[in-house]
């Protein structure tokens, strides 16, 4: 690995390298960007470059080229496999959500000491917008007077999450969307595929309700929006055994109950994976059901056309979205955004999706339709 | 890899370096411990990438060579609970088998390679003190390290090798302490480090251990010590250490010499006195002896007075008592020399020639 793992980030590489061959490598960062998209990757490659023990030294025959790590050297395996003593990364404990103030205390104990084998110190923390109010507080003490011989690197999805005060002593590097071909790429291994042909012998309306292997990679690629950590979880077992049943739900909604609905999302995102694990597979479902109405909303305003996740749904939105009106799908819209929302603050999850899927229900009720589904 | 030693030896090696292996990780590797065998010994090592002790098991029969890394709480409880007096480890494939009459366990181990290296063992260059003296050392000084974050340097100890001695200097910007090795070592040095905390309490922890002397050297990033049985590296804090000379005052004429279990004594029941809000304590110097007064409203008054040798004029000085108490404690049995200049100059004191405490007085007109 080295910076050339680090796949469509130019901006973000290029910057780095310059800062480095310039000597004005700056003592905080954030890294900001989808989920997905590589920032711990690079954090990881960046350490190894400043550490590795070959660098700059750029050879002619193919080796790695100046200010990037060459993966063989002892410091470069040591940041690999996370046990360089002068790489101290942070990141919510197993089964937990947030980075405590316990950690950030110890981090700062690091902080002060010297490099044992490098010749600085490398502070990654991952989600660091999960910090608690304390433990913000606490890195902040330490961001506003870097012990000398420092570099902080935040990961974030959203930087309004973070506190002012961090983010303004820190620089900010933007990482981008990935783009769909290069996730792609990257989950197939370049394998391009295509429709199966098996699929296309059944008409269309089966074929909306049954997801082949192809059809399932398109959406899963669409709905990760170029982040290849949300392909990857949209392609795990949890989540394809199920998507068949659960694009049946969204397309027979007349005979379903909404109760019934919250049992079996429920049944599909058992709690042996512990709490996180639960929530982290709901918001999947969520994320899946959000995409849908978008696309209603999407219909409605514009009629089809491309950009849609659920392209083979469009013949059944002409009817669907007869009754909803704008301002009701931007409100279903923003009712998923609260149920997501509630997913993290504790809430109940049964309540809260009975609640929602109650509350979508009622919509369908509001303008005259009696369905007992949603919608 | 497959060996069988006393259940206490294991035991005793485990338990010293559960202190080392980390608390909350995301790396779990950093909490187990590497089991070492070689030809005709075991080594047990862990660290937290701050802290690294290896670990010389004796005796041991070893049977086979390798290498094994067990989550050391696990193994460290089981061996408690071990009925027998002694105890048979086997590594095959990935699982380490103990058995023995206590049952038959096997025990997941993790990929030896993974394990983090850290620089250990005492080369060249170290020094070399009595293990007694060195625990004594530390029990001196470390308790005035500051226990705030406020000032990273302060937080550790101040190791300084100057003209073949060593000094130990810890303070929290309130009180210091700071003492000398009794006798010199041979010409070594100059060397200068600050020894965090955790790194402080392993060396103390290994020095109880050993009989006879303990190596020590100081790099430019790490402290090294050996015993005869467990070498350390623990990281040194980075920056300048505040500079203590100057905070030791040298023209301190009131002279006392008093008892210190006896002053201890008298500040003591004087503190039962005073409240968390108002720890303050007065002393006041008059010919032939002390006076610890306590005056705390809605509270009480506490007036102890004990003998003591003083010729100068009287003082009226105010303390917190858990700053005098801790250099008392510190001095145990034995004449505590105590050096005051006026009411609001730092005060010294002192036993013998190498153990010397400064306190900063509570301004008496301010606090009552």
């Amino acid at each position: 690995m080295s910076f050339r793992r680090v796949i469509s980030q130019t901006h973000a590489v290029s910057y780095f390298q310059g800062v480095i061959s310039r000597g004005r490598l700056g003592h905080a960062y954030v890294l900001y960007g989808p989920e997905g998209v590589g920032k711990a990757l690079f954090a990881r490659e960046l350490t190894k470059a400043l550490f590795c023990q070959t660098k700059g030294e750029a050879s002619t025959s193919g080796g790695p080229p100046a200010n990037d790590a060459c993966d063989v050297c002892n410091p470069c395996r040591k940041v690999d496999s996370g046990m360089h003593p002068d790489l101290h990364w942070v990141a919510p404990l197993e089964g937990k959500r947030s980075i405590g103030i316990e950690q950030i205390k110890e981090l700062e104990d690091r902080a002060y000491l010297k490099p044992l084998e490098a010749n600085r110190r490398v502070f990654v923390l991952e989600d660091a917008d999960k910090m608690t109010e304390e433990a913000s507080n606490c890195l902040l003490k330490t961001l506003e007077e870097p012990p000398p011989g420092t570099l902080f690197l935040l990961t974030t999805t959203s930087t309004h999450s973070l506190r002012r005060t961090i983010l303004s002593r820190c620089q900010m590097v933007r990482f981008q969307s990935l783009p769909t071909e290069v996730v792609r790429g990257l989950i197939d291994g370049g394998r391009p595929e295509g429709p199966s042909t098996a699929d296309s012998a059944h008409p269309p309306e089966v074929r909306l309700r049954r997801m082949s292997g192809a059809n399932l990679a398109d959406l899963s690629l669409q709905l990760s929006c170029g982040s290849l950590g949300r392909a990857t979880k949209l392609r795990e077992e949890r989540v394809t055994s199920h998507i068949d049943r659960f694009l049946e739900i969204l397309y027979e909604l007349k005979s379903v109950d909404s109760f019934s609905i919250t049992q079996e999302l429920m049944e599909w995102c058992p709690d042996t994976t512990g709490l996180e694990g639960r929530r982290s597979l709901l918001r999947t479902w969520l994320d899946l059901l959000l995409a849908y109405y978008r696309d209603m909303l999407l219909y409605k305003v514009r009629g089809g056309g491309p950009g849609l996740f659920y392209g083979g749904f469009v013949p059944s939105f002409e009817t669907r979205t007869r009754d909803l009106s704008v301002d009701t799908l931007l409100q279903i819209l923003e009712d998923i955004a609260n149920a997501t929302e509630g997913l993290y603050s504790n809430a109940n999850l049964n309540l809260l999706l009975d609640n929602l899927f109650l509350r979508l229900a009622s919509y369908g009720k509001l303008t005259g339709n009696r369905r007992r589904g949603f919608c | 890899m497959r060996f069988s030693c006393q259940r206490a030896v294991l035991a005793e090696g485990l338990q010293l370096l559960s202190h080392v292996t980390a608390g909350t990780t995301t790396k779990p590797i950093l909490q187990a411990v590497k089991i070492e065998v070689s030809e005709n010994k075991a080594v047990l090592e862990a660290t937290d990438l701050e802290v690294g002790v290896r670990y010389l098991l004796e005796p041991v029969e070893v049977q086979e060579k390798g290498t094994v890394v067990l989550q050391e709480g696990r193994l460290a409880e089981l061996l408690r609970e071990w009925p027998e007096e002694r105890v048979c480890m086997e590594l095959k494939g990935t699982m380490c088998h103990i058995s023995g009459r206590g049952g038959a366990f096997k025990m997941a181990g993790y990929d030896p390679k993974e394990f983090p290296t850290i620089p250990i063992g005492v080369e060249k260059g170290a020094i070399e003190i009595e293990a007694g003296e060195l625990v004594e050392m530390i029990r001196k000084v470390a308790f005035a390290c500051a226990s705030e974050r406020v000032r990273h340097t302060m937080t550790g100890v101040l190791f300084q090798v100057e003209a073949g001695t060593l000094r130990m200097v810890a303070t929290d910007g309130r009180r210091l302490a700071s003492i000398r090795e009794k006798k010199g070592t041979s010409g070594r040095g100059p060397m200068e480090g600050i020894v965090p905390r955790k790194g402080i309490e392993q060396l103390a922890r290994i020095a109880e251990r050993q009989e006879g002397k303990i190596q020590l050297k100081l790099e430019e990033t790490h402290l090294l010590a050996a015993s005869d049985r467990a070498t350390l590296c623990a990281q040194l804090i980075e920056g300048q250490y505040p500079n203590y000379k100057e905070a030791i005052p040298v023209n301190n004429d009131k002279r006392v010499e008093v008892d210190a279990e006896i002053l201890a004594g008298a500040i003591r029941r004087a503190a039962i006195l005073t409240t968390e809000e108002r720890r303050l304590v007065r002393l006041g110097l008059r010919k032939g002896r002390i006076s610890v007064e306590v005056e705390t409203p809605e509270v009480g008054e506490a007036k102890v007075d004990i003998d003591a040798n003083y010729e100068g004029e009287n003082l009226e000085i105010g303390f917190n008592p858990d700053f005098l108490l801790d250099a008392l404690r510190a001095i145990g049995k034995g004449t505590a020399h105590l050096e005051f200049k006026e009411a609001t100059s730092s005060a010294a004191i002192k036993s013998g020639q190498d153990f010397i405490y400064v306190v900063m007085p509570i301004r008496l007109t301010e606090a009552s």
